[in-house]
């Protein structure tokens, strides 16, 4: 069943002031337009490939955020790159908490952070002016999908 | 249980004279030793600092388990009151961190000297919430005369940040500095978290959050103001109000600085105590290009184009603040299996045997050429410089030559200027 997906949009939306029913890693696609929200981003475009699409998500602060949404509509990827980085709580869904936990104590590296747990795998870099991160969950991903295709 | 083992003595580097000034060394000139031509600065006025690439400050020892420090140079850093010259602290284990901007104190290395604070136009102090990749620093904006002690430079009222200070009022962090429960971005507030005393970033910019003023919140400098009460709004910093390059705020010896550090072997050093920071570009007898090319670097990003294994690595970088070579190649695999006590951070590569990775940068194709060996067995000795570290990179794109790169090296960190020149990167190999 193809994902539903938010029309392109060019409105930028105060925040809701209710919670997001659902964050993004993990979630199904609905997640995609409540992380839009909590972002106060502006849902740019969406590229479709076979097994695949992607939604991108520009916040106010001009991080482009990609969310990598399966056939079955499950969110099984994420991304950012730009001047920052953005809520990871929001974005991360449910696997933040175990991400959290697992994070290696200090680590002196201020420009990369890799944290693996049996479920997902999450990866932050940058320098000043510009940041990339993304993290994915390795048993939601569709076959013969790229790793270097989050990006 | 941690081995105490010998400092090993590296044959092979230069250390050459160039030290200009006052001091007895004159400048030019290449050292002997067997096959290193590296000409390396000897420190002193007007313009070279002692840089150290060791364990860190003395308080990673004290943690359970105790952590080294890999592959992070320091320097020491003495700040002021404005306007005062006895009012000062001589902070040392200040990381010189080509990637990022300012001067960052941590209040509980301990700092003694109480800094005034950068208001806004109310007269409220202001904070900043700066992130790194690996985590999130809260602190008040304070401004410091600045010394460097071993060189002489200095700089007047120089926008700083002092990590968790809070005696101006500013409050605790506030939310978007406090990573909630279901982040692996932690607080980096103390030195025991932040692996250092203080940091100097050098980057190729002038300010941390942009150039042209107006840094509206939400990149990783996010400035507030703040009341009496410690209640913080986030607000949209001028130019003046952010953290700045201080370098650039030297008299002279301001476009630019150079990390120098004398080679190692293949199994690290415990120590590298013989490099030099040399500030300035072809503004005294020892800090010419010379030979280097020029890499030019994105003006907004910073990043430099480079080659390696047929592809084009769009995003990269030379990172004196990253502790290793950081890039995806399948070649390097696998990655280190973690949890272990000698390396608590994964994502460092594990090879079977040593990779030979032969990169160019830039347009001109510069040669950059560098090995990645088998983590785990280098951290068995627990030494501080590796030269053949490597991680992944998030980034398919990017190629972030850190630290290890560096040895054996003259690396060129070029400034923005406010007259329209951009950034570059340049280095001399040996």
């Amino acid at each position: 069943m193809k994902p539903t997906r938010s029309l392109i949009c060019s409105l930028l939306v105060s925040a809701c002031s209710c919670a997001p029913a659902l964050a993004a890693l993990g979630g199904d696609a609905t997640s995609v337009e409540a992380d839009r929200v909590s972002l106060k981003g502006a849902l740019h475009t969406a590229a479709e490939h076979t097994d695949y699409s992607v939604s991108e998500i520009r916040t106010s602060a001009g991080i482009l955020v990609r969310e990598y949404v399966s056939a079955d509509g499950q969110v099984f990827a994420v991304s950012w790159r730009g001047p920052g980085i953005p809520d990871l709580g929001q974005l991360l869904g449910r696997y933040g908490a175990e991400l959290a936990q697992a994070a290696p104590r200090p680590h002196f590296n201020h420009h990369h952070l890799s944290v693996e747990t049996a479920d997902v795998v999450f990866q932050s870099s940058g320098h000043t002016r510009a940041f990339f991160g993304r993290a994915w969950v390795p048993a939601l991903l569709p076959q013969n999908f790229s790793l270097n295709d989050i990006n | 249980m941690r081995k105490l083992l010998a400092l090993v003595l590296l044959p092979a580097f230069a250390a050459g004279c160039g030290g200009g000034g006052s001091s007895s060394n004159s400048g030019g000139g290449g050292g002997g030793g067997g096959g290193g031509t590296q000409t390396i600065a000897t420190p002193g006025p007007p313009n070279v600092e002692s840089v150290s690439v060791d364990a860190g400050p003395a308080v990673l020892q004290t943690l359970n388990p105790p952590i080294t420090s890999v592959n992070t140079a320091f320097i020491s850093v003495k700040v002021c009151v404005p306007g005062s010259t006895t009012n000062c602290q001589t902070i040392d284990h200040v990381e010189i961190d080509t990637g990022s901007v300012g001067l960052r104190i941590l209040a509980d290395a301990p700092l003694s000297v109480t800094l005034p604070a950068v208001v806004d136009s109310g007269g409220a102090p202001l904070a900043e919430c700066l992130a790194f990749a690996d985590g999130f620093s809260w602190g008040s904006v304070n401004t410091a005369d600045i010394v460097l002690p071993v060189s002489g430079e200095s700089a007047s009222s120089v926008t700083v940040q002092v990590i968790a200070q809070s005696p101006t009022g500013i409050g605790a962090p506030q939310a978007a500095c406090v990573p909630p429960a279901n982040s692996p971005l932690p607080e980096e507030n103390t030195v025991a978290t932040f692996g250092a005393n203080g940091i100097l970033g050098v980057g190729p910019f002038i300010n941390d959050c942009n150039s042209e003023g107006g840094c509206a919140p939400g990149s990783s400098a996010t400035y507030y103001s703040c009341s009496s009460s410690g209640n913080c709004t986030s607000l949209t910093a001028s130019l003046a109000q952010q953290v700045v390059n201080p370098v650039t705020l030297f008299a002279t010896d301001n476009n630019g600085v150079i990390i120098e550090l004398p080679a190692v072997g293949t199994g690290g050093a415990q120590t590298v105590t013989a490099g030099a920071v040399v500030f300035g570009i072809g503004t005294e007898n020892n800090n010419a290009l010379g030979d280097a090319s020029q890499i030019p670097a994105d003006p907004a990003s910073g990043f430099i184009t480079a080659n390696l294994n047929g592809s084009t690595y769009t995003d990269s970088y030379l990172d004196s603040g990253s502790n290793g070579n950081f890039l995806t190649d399948s070649r390097l695999m696998p990655i280190c299996p973690t949890p272990s006590n000698a390396n608590p951070t994964s994502g460092f590569y594990c090879p079977s045997s040593t990779v030979s990775e032969s990169a160019t940068l830039g347009a001109g194709a510069v040669a950059a050429n560098f090995d990645v060996a088998n983590a785990d067995n280098l951290f068995a000795s627990n030494f501080s410089a590796y030269n053949n570290l490597g991680g992944t990179n998030p980034d398919p794109a990017s190629l972030d030559l850190g630290l290890s790169f560096f040895f054996g090296r003259n690396v060129f960190t070029g400034f923005e200027t406010t007259t329209g020149a951009s950034p570059y990167f340049a280095y001399i190999d040996n």
